[in-house]
Protein backbone atom coordinates (compact mmCIF):
# COMPACT_ATOMS: atom_id res chain seq x y z
CA UNK A 1 0.00 0.00 0.00
CA UNK A 2 1.33 3.35 -0.92
CA UNK A 3 1.37 6.64 1.11
CA UNK A 4 -1.26 8.03 -1.47
CA UNK A 5 -3.27 5.11 -0.58
CA UNK A 6 -3.50 5.09 2.91
CA UNK A 7 -3.87 8.85 2.72
CA UNK A 8 -7.44 8.56 0.75
CA UNK A 9 -8.04 5.64 2.61
CA UNK A 10 -7.91 7.44 6.35
CA UNK A 11 -9.29 10.30 4.55
CA UNK A 12 -6.17 12.82 5.20
CA UNK A 13 -3.21 14.73 3.20
CA UNK A 14 0.00 12.33 2.17
CA UNK A 15 2.30 14.92 4.13
CA UNK A 16 -0.09 13.75 7.21
CA UNK A 17 0.98 10.28 6.35
CA UNK A 18 4.64 11.69 6.17
CA UNK A 19 4.86 13.25 9.06
CA UNK A 20 3.00 10.64 10.89
CA UNK A 21 5.92 8.34 9.68
CA UNK A 22 8.72 10.37 10.05
CA UNK A 23 7.36 10.58 14.18
CA UNK A 24 6.81 14.45 13.52
CA UNK A 25 3.03 14.26 14.37
CA UNK A 26 1.37 11.89 16.57
CA UNK A 27 -2.18 11.38 15.39
CA UNK A 28 -5.38 11.60 17.02
CA UNK A 29 -6.85 8.75 18.31
CA UNK A 30 -9.77 9.25 15.68
CA UNK A 31 -6.96 8.94 13.02
CA UNK A 32 -4.72 6.11 14.48
CA UNK A 33 -8.01 3.91 14.49
CA UNK A 34 -8.77 4.62 10.97
CA UNK A 35 -5.18 4.21 9.89
CA UNK A 36 -5.30 0.67 11.71
CA UNK A 37 -8.97 0.13 10.26
CA UNK A 38 -7.24 0.44 6.85
CA UNK A 39 -4.67 -1.69 7.15
CA UNK A 40 -6.89 -4.37 9.02
CA UNK A 41 -5.45 -4.06 12.39
CA UNK A 42 -5.25 -2.64 16.02
CA UNK A 43 -3.92 0.26 16.75
CA UNK A 44 -2.04 -1.44 19.23
CA UNK A 45 -0.43 -3.17 16.30
CA UNK A 46 0.52 -0.18 14.59
CA UNK A 47 1.64 2.86 17.20
CA UNK A 48 3.22 2.37 20.40
CA UNK A 49 3.34 4.90 23.07
CA UNK A 50 7.05 5.82 24.69
CA UNK A 51 6.69 7.48 27.86
CA UNK A 52 8.44 11.12 28.27
CA UNK A 53 10.95 10.87 30.94
CA UNK A 54 13.60 13.15 32.03
CA UNK A 55 16.07 10.41 30.56
CA UNK A 56 14.82 10.82 26.70
CA UNK A 57 13.18 14.14 27.06
CA UNK A 58 15.95 15.56 24.61
CA UNK B 1 3.78 22.15 -1.72
CA UNK B 2 0.59 21.74 -0.84
CA UNK B 3 -2.19 24.59 -1.72
CA UNK B 4 -2.18 26.03 2.30
CA UNK B 5 2.03 26.81 1.46
CA UNK B 6 1.15 27.71 -1.91
CA UNK B 7 -1.40 30.44 -0.32
CA UNK B 8 0.97 31.50 2.06
CA UNK B 9 3.46 31.84 -0.07
CA UNK B 10 1.35 34.01 -2.34
CA UNK B 11 -0.33 35.77 0.73
CA UNK B 12 3.52 36.46 2.17
CA UNK B 13 4.86 38.14 -1.64
CA UNK B 14 1.58 39.94 -2.13
CA UNK B 15 1.76 41.77 1.62
CA UNK B 16 5.57 42.00 1.73
CA UNK B 17 5.58 43.73 -1.13
CA UNK B 18 2.58 46.24 -0.15
CA UNK B 19 4.55 47.11 2.90
CA UNK B 20 7.47 48.22 0.94
CA UNK B 21 5.79 49.73 -1.65
CA UNK B 22 4.04 51.94 0.90
CA UNK B 23 6.71 52.30 3.26
CA UNK B 24 8.97 53.81 0.35
CA UNK B 25 6.06 56.08 -1.29
CA UNK B 26 5.14 57.51 2.32
CA UNK B 27 8.66 57.87 2.59
CA UNK B 28 9.41 60.31 -0.82
CA UNK B 29 6.32 61.57 -0.60
CA UNK B 30 7.38 63.12 2.65
CA UNK B 31 11.10 64.43 1.33
CA UNK B 32 9.37 65.99 -1.65
CA UNK B 33 5.76 67.51 -0.39
CA UNK B 34 6.29 66.39 3.39
CA UNK B 35 3.26 66.13 5.66
CA UNK B 36 0.46 65.69 6.10
CA UNK B 37 0.25 65.16 1.94
CA UNK B 38 2.77 62.28 2.49
CA UNK B 39 -0.26 60.40 3.84
CA UNK B 40 -1.28 59.60 0.34
CA UNK B 41 1.05 56.99 0.12
CA UNK B 42 -0.92 55.00 1.95
CA UNK B 43 -2.76 54.28 -0.92
CA UNK B 44 -0.34 51.56 -1.91
CA UNK B 45 -2.16 49.85 0.61
CA UNK B 46 -4.70 48.72 -1.79
CA UNK B 47 -2.38 46.56 -3.85
CA UNK B 48 -3.00 44.27 -0.57
CA UNK B 49 -6.51 43.83 -2.18
CA UNK B 50 -4.64 41.21 -4.29
CA UNK B 51 -4.15 38.97 -1.03
CA UNK B 52 -7.68 38.16 -1.32
CA UNK B 53 -7.71 36.34 -4.82
CA UNK B 54 -5.52 33.40 -3.36
CA UNK B 55 -8.22 31.06 -2.98
CA UNK B 56 -9.44 32.00 -6.22
CA UNK B 57 -6.35 31.20 -7.74
CA UNK B 58 -5.23 28.10 -5.76
CA UNK B 59 -8.44 26.01 -6.10
CA UNK B 60 -9.05 22.67 -4.33
CA UNK B 61 -9.22 19.63 -5.93
CA UNK B 62 -12.39 17.88 -6.34
CA UNK B 63 -12.88 14.97 -4.59
CA UNK B 64 -9.44 15.03 -2.90
CA UNK B 65 -8.49 15.42 0.67
CA UNK B 66 -6.59 19.44 1.30
CA UNK B 67 -7.23 19.92 4.49
CA UNK B 68 -7.06 17.70 7.37
CA UNK B 69 -6.32 17.28 11.41
CA UNK B 70 -2.50 18.15 10.99
CA UNK B 71 -3.26 21.36 9.00
CA UNK B 72 -5.94 22.24 11.29
CA UNK B 73 -3.01 22.23 14.16
CA UNK B 74 -0.89 24.15 11.86
CA UNK B 75 -3.34 26.63 10.95
CA UNK B 76 -3.96 26.98 14.60
CA UNK B 77 -0.57 27.71 15.46
CA UNK B 78 0.25 30.15 12.94
CA UNK B 79 -3.08 32.10 13.30
CA UNK B 80 -1.93 32.29 16.71
CA UNK B 81 1.46 33.47 16.22
CA UNK B 82 -0.24 36.09 13.99
CA UNK B 83 -2.77 37.54 16.12
CA UNK B 84 0.31 37.71 18.78
CA UNK B 85 2.19 39.76 16.16
CA UNK B 86 -0.72 42.08 16.04
CA UNK B 87 -1.31 42.36 19.32
CA UNK B 88 2.09 43.55 19.58
CA UNK B 89 1.48 45.85 16.36
CA UNK B 90 -0.60 47.37 17.79
CA UNK B 91 0.62 48.25 21.34
CA UNK B 92 3.87 49.64 19.92
CA UNK B 93 2.51 51.85 17.12
CA UNK B 94 -0.29 53.10 19.54
CA UNK B 95 2.32 54.07 22.00
CA UNK B 96 4.50 55.54 19.50
CA UNK B 97 1.88 57.52 17.17
CA UNK B 98 0.30 58.71 20.13
CA UNK B 99 3.46 60.15 21.66
CA UNK B 100 5.10 61.22 18.52
CA UNK B 101 2.22 62.42 16.62
CA UNK B 102 0.40 65.13 16.04
CA UNK B 103 -3.99 64.99 16.66
CA UNK B 104 -4.07 65.43 12.57
CA UNK B 105 -1.27 62.86 11.76
CA UNK B 106 -2.90 60.61 14.26
CA UNK B 107 -5.91 60.33 12.35
CA UNK B 108 -5.11 61.20 8.43
CA UNK B 109 -1.81 58.58 8.67
CA UNK B 110 -1.85 56.98 11.93
CA UNK B 111 -4.69 54.86 12.43
CA UNK B 112 -5.05 53.82 9.00
CA UNK B 113 -1.28 52.42 8.95
CA UNK B 114 -2.23 50.88 12.12
CA UNK B 115 -5.23 48.82 11.00
CA UNK B 116 -4.30 48.32 7.75
CA UNK B 117 -0.56 47.19 9.21
CA UNK B 118 -1.93 45.31 11.37
CA UNK B 119 -3.75 42.96 9.49
CA UNK B 120 -0.59 42.59 7.18
CA UNK B 121 0.91 41.81 10.15
CA UNK B 122 -1.20 38.92 10.63
CA UNK B 123 -1.22 37.63 7.16
CA UNK B 124 2.58 37.78 7.20
CA UNK B 125 3.75 36.26 10.06
CA UNK B 126 0.85 33.86 9.66
CA UNK B 127 2.73 32.65 6.74
CA UNK B 128 5.87 32.55 7.80
CA UNK B 129 4.63 30.29 10.04
CA UNK B 130 3.05 28.05 7.96
CA UNK B 131 5.75 27.60 5.97
CA UNK B 132 8.23 27.09 8.90
CA UNK B 133 6.11 24.14 10.48
CA UNK B 134 5.44 22.78 6.87
CA UNK B 135 8.96 22.92 5.95
CA UNK B 136 9.89 20.96 9.11
CA UNK B 137 8.17 18.14 7.43
CA UNK B 138 9.00 18.74 3.46
CA UNK B 139 12.74 19.14 4.54
CA UNK B 140 12.91 15.40 5.85
CA UNK B 141 10.05 13.47 4.40
CA UNK B 142 8.65 14.35 1.36
CA UNK B 143 10.28 14.75 -2.02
Amino acid sequence: MTQADLADKAGVTRQTIIAIEAGQYSPSLELAIRIAGAFGKKVDDLFEYEEVTSDNIL
Amino acid sequence: MNRIQKIAVYNLVVFSITSLLTTTAVIILSVTIGWPKASAGLACLSIGAFGAFSPLIFKKDPGAVTFDERDRMLNRTAALGGFAASYLWFCLTGTAFVMLLSPELLKNFGLPLMCFGGMFVVYIVHSIIVLVLYGRVSSDGEK
